[in-house]
């Protein structure tokens, strides 16, 4: 083999050119693939050994242990039962209903330790409602009740003296103000 | 093995097999015409599975699975000339989810022990013969070593050839790429193993 014929030969990367897609080679290399002995006995080599592993890896694989079979499914009469018995139920349930006529629902009965809490915070609330609206002790009930003048004006302050002389700090913040 | 099923038998040439009329009966609901198309393409599918998680009670497991979500799917099929690669891609699929799925669970730490020895022991518990169980182990691992330079892509498109002899256009669907990039891929792993096992033609013996 010269040197010429050498660099004829088909590289590496050509020869996994060529089995990829022969087609993919230029048409002189394909043309010297095809009459190169030594080209086409390493690319066939290479081939068959790839091939061989293949063939190989099937021996040496086991085969499956069951066949492959869809899980049952439910009859479509089935579902096509279904509406048809929900119907009969609720028609039964509402017969029922109707024909019994069931007693209105009253509340449960007081237990008798709550009912006990019930009354004393009754008197409770009642004694606090006395208590606000009769603030004063007994004792002074009575003075209370004397007639008081109206105090609802507001510019009449808190002070009773007020009614006689007016307060100056309306005067003093008047003057502050000015 | 004798327990194995052998659905080989239904690929007899005598018989009349035609996928493309059982994809279109199996679309219209035809549950025997699915299982037929089952019992030929089983046995392939199984061990194109088995290639990849070297364990019987996976592949037994992932094979169902493709062949349910097959017939679930079996609509969207718009040739029925691809039924084969389509069941690869979903084969395909099925696998990196269980490897995604055993990689969560290694993390996790639900995995304790050594996947190989676990899935040596279920090789031992199906394979009649000791020398028959050590050839397979020897085989599977001398195959490992071939592939351990190539990158999951690579890999995977060498396998689909010479494994599973799928042609470039049954790559393309398989591999849901295009035929360039099918070819650059496959390509890419030939230089490699080439390159690996040229000084080393030992391997090839041995393989």
């Amino acid at each position: 083999m010269n040197i010429s014929d050498a660099k004829q030969h088909m590289s590496s990367d050509e020869i996994a050119i060529a089995m990829v897609d022969r087609e993919a080679l230029t048409a002189d290399r394909r043309a010297h693939l095809r009459d190169c002995s030594i080209c086409s006995k390493q690319l066939a080599q290479f081939e068959d050994r790839l091939l061989g592993i293949g063939k190989a890896a099937r021996k040496m694989a086991p085969a499956p242990s069951r066949p492959f079979r869809l899980p049952q499914t439910r009859t479509r009469s089935h579902w096509q039962r279904k509406p048809v018995m929900a119907m009969g139920i609720a028609a039964v349930v509402l017969l029922a209903v109707v024909v019994w006529q069931p007693a209105p629902i009253s509340p449960p009965g007081i237990p008798s330790v709550a009912s006990f809490d019930a009354a004393e915070d009754q008197r409770l609330m009642e004694d606090i409602d006395a208590i606000v609206e009769n603030a004063l002790p007994e004792v002074y009930q009575e003075l209370a009740s004397f007639d008081m003048p109206d105090l609802t004006d507001d510019d009449i302050g808190d002070d009773p003296s007020d009614w006689i002389v007016p307060s100056l700090q309306e005067d003093e913040d008047d003057n502050f103000l000015s | 093995m004798s327990e194995a099923y052998s659905a080989d038998s239904t690929k007899d040439p005598g018989k009349t097999f035609q996928p493309d009329q059982l994809v279109e009966q199996a679309q219209g609901g035809d549950h025997l015409a699915f299982h037929r198309l089952a019992d030929y393409y089983q046995p392939e599918i199984f061990r194109m599975i088995y290639y990849r998680t070297r364990s019987r009670m996976d592949a037994e497991d992932l094979t169902q699975d493709v062949f349910l979500r097959a017939y679930k799917h079996i609509g969207r099929l718009e040739a029925p000339g691809l039924f084969r690669s389509w069941l690869y891609r979903i084969a395909v699929n099925r696998v990196r989810d269980h490897y995604r799925r055993q990689k969560i669970k290694s993390l996790v730490g639900w995995v304790s022990v050594d996947e190989e020895t676990f899935q040596e022991s279920e090789e031992m518990a199906v394979a009649p013969e000791a020398e028959e169980r050590m050839d397979r182990k020897d085989f599977w691992m001398r195959v490992e070593k071939m592939l351990d330079c190539l990158s999951a892509k690579e890999r995977e498109a060498f396998m689909l050839r010479f494994l599973d002899q799928l042609s470039i256009k049954e790559m393309t669907t398989a591999m849901k790429k295009s035929e360039s990039t099918v070819k650059t891929h496959l390509y890419r792993a030939l230089n490699k193993i080439k390159a690996a096992v040229a000084d080393t033609d030992a391997l090839w013996e041995e393989i």
